[in-house]
């Protein structure tokens, strides 16, 4: 890891002391480490415990294969805020009237209002309010050109 | 006049409003700086992944979700605090988009050919109380054949219209000013791009051949967001988030360029919730970049353990999948602009999956074979040739 970002930022005892503790609490049922907590309550459901998430087991074990550490990168992806727009995706002005002959959707609008996620999303959102926002800007463009 | 509406940007939500013009037989202009290889934008590298409350994948899964309760997590996920003012219109369009989703969507969107993969994802566990972040139940279903299926619809219906000509699509025509008279937008004007052959997401040229202008009574925006352009992602930065990251690597193509934000600024639209972003924690380098510093996103499974530069494990309820911004607020707080997952071979197998069509070729190709070949040991192909390629170490 030390290598990968040539640096001696990683202290192995640390690591190894850490996932030791973790280890630790997987002896029994039940543990006070929240994330082992976490990933038996998720395995009660059934598409997790199928495809998704591990039986939790002792990540220093060899016998569970040998360990891997990934670097993580900051990923840009997503605009939340953007054009505020009214429920038939007008874009409004500064004073929060609607410009004539003006409608946005998609993500140059927040999704729809400039901002329907607020600041947190709970995925799968942004296709869906493409299609939401993009759909009712059709039918309102559609409306008022009668 | 030639055209009743002018749209700026043929992404999804383009060719959706477009297509719904059409449909009302209006006469529409579809506008996009990219060549024509690039229609659909963004969604066409997306994994396809769509919100939906109560659906019966998720009633055949066993789980119970209900409006009320999606409405609960969105609250908390969203944290409105400017109810009266920038808030004002996302929260009512929040409203009405879950409703959306606990109702017709699943059903229009059926109706043209779209299904779903069967198990439903769990995404953004949260970690908190019942009222804070995260969804309660898993929501998260994967359109079969990924972004490509959910613009296949789309862009036949766009097609169509084409070929009957109520639809005029012009790629390579790059809006640059919107055109206001007597107190409305009444056109668009613009560069025409010098023609580019260039494949699918690749950055192609911005060399300008001649200039247009085009007049219609509604102009529609749909040029999306800012996630291309590090610049805009900067200066817009949220100070609760610390410094702009050093470094960022792109999960999105460079014609996400920001730029229609400002062009529309200028005409009297109103931007708010500018500092509002959703960047991901979990990018690796593709080693097979299309676009620019081209990164993927590891879906991750719960079970890695989470570090931070310095080898400390990140507090509850930091875990993988949990809380995107939370942990983006944990990363940014330790002066550092990465972190680490340290795991298992049995994790990975599992539990790693990447963002993206051309990451899964099995849902995107709608393979039923090779999906099934997931329940099996090992990690997917793309998984393993990131190991294999990848700066991932073991
Ligand atoms: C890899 C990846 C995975 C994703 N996975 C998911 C997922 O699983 N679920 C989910 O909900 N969301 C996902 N997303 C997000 C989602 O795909 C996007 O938010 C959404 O597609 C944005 O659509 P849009 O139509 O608003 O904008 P875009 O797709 O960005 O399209 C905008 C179009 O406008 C054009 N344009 C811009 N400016 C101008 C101009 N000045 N003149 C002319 N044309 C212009 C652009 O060239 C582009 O074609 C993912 C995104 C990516 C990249």
């Amino acid at each position: 890891m030390n290598k990968l970002t040539g640096s001696e930022l990683i202290k192995l005892e640390e690591v190894e002391r850490q996932i030791k503790a973790r280890d630790l609490e997987i002896n029994n049922s039940f543990t006070k480490d929240l994330q082992i907590t976490a990933l038996r309550g998720a395995r009660n459901y059934i598409g997790d415990k199928l495809i998704r998430v591990a039986k939790p087991h002792k990540i220093l074990d060899p016998n569970n294969g040998p360990l891997i550490a990934v670097r993580l990168n900051l990923l840009s992806r997503k605009t939340l805020g953007g054009l505020q727009t009214d429920l038939s995706c007008r874009v409004l002005d500064q004073a929060g009237n609607p410009l004539k002959g003006l409608y946005a959707a998609g993500e140059v609008s927040g999704f729809g209002g400039g901002g329907v996620h607020g600041y947190r999303s709970l995925e799968g959102t942004f296709l869906g309010g493409c299609l939401f926002t993009g759909r009712q800007a059709g039918r309102a463009a559609a409306k008022e050109l009668m | 006049m030639k055209y009743d509406a002018i749209v700026v940007g043929a992404g999804l939500a383009g060719l959706v409003a477009a297509a719904e013009l059409a449909d009302a037989n209006k006469r529409v202009l579809l506008l996009d700086q990219e060549p024509e290889s690039s229609m659909g934008g963004q969604a066409w590298w997306s994994f396809g992944g769509l919100f939906l409350v109560d659906s019966p994948e998720q009633r055949r899964m066993g789980i119970k979700d209900s409006p009320e309760l999606a409405w609960q997590d969105w609250q908390g996920a969203a944290g409105f605090d400017k109810h009266e003012d920038e808030d004002y219109w996302g929260m009512k369009w929040a409203r009405a988009y879950v409703d959306f989703a606990a109702g017709e969507k699943r059903e229009w969107l059926a109706k043209q050919g779209v299904k779903f993969f069967p198990v439903v994802g769990w995404a953004e566990r949260g970690g908190y109380l019942a009222e804070e972040h995260g969804n309660s139940v898993p929501r998260f279903h994967i359109v079969w054949g990924t972004g490509p299926g959910i613009v296949k619809p789309f862009e036949n219906r766009v097609r169509e219209s084409m070929k009957r000509g109520t639809i005029i699509y012009q790629p390579r025509h790059q809006v640059t000013e919107l055109l206001c008279s007597q107190g409305m937008i009444v056109g668009v004007s613009g560069n025409i791009l010098v023609e580019s052959q260039v494949n699918r997401g690749e950055a192609s040229s911005r060399d300008i051949k001649d200039q247009f202008a085009y007049y219609a009574q509604a102009i529609i925006i749909t040029s999306g967001g800012i996630g291309g352009n590090i610049d805009l992602i900067k200066e817009n930065w949220p100070q609760r988030l610390g410094n702009p990251p050093k470094n960022m690597i792109s999960g999105v193509p460079a014609h996400v360029d920001g730029k229609m934000l400002h062009v529309t600024e200028k005409a009297g639209g109103r931007i708010v919730n500018r500092d509002r972003m959703w960047h991901y924690t979990e990018g690796i380098k593709n080693w097979n970049p299309i676009w620019h510093k081209h990164g993927i996103r590891i879906l991750p499974g719960p079970s890695s353990i989470w570090l931070d530069a310095t080898g400390k494990r990140f507090p509850a309820p930091n875990f993988p999948g949990f809380d995107t911004l939370g942990t983006l607020e944990a990363i940014q707080a330790t002066g550092y602009d990465y972190s680490w997952f340290i795991l298992t071979e049995k994790i990975i197998e599992k539990e790693f999956a990447l963002s993206g069509s051309e990451q899964n070729p099995d849902l995107t190709e709608k393979s039923i074979k090779k999906v099934l070949s997931r329940i099996l040991p090992g990690p997917t192909a793309p998984v393993k040739a990131f190991m294999e390629k990848a700066k991932i170490s073991s």
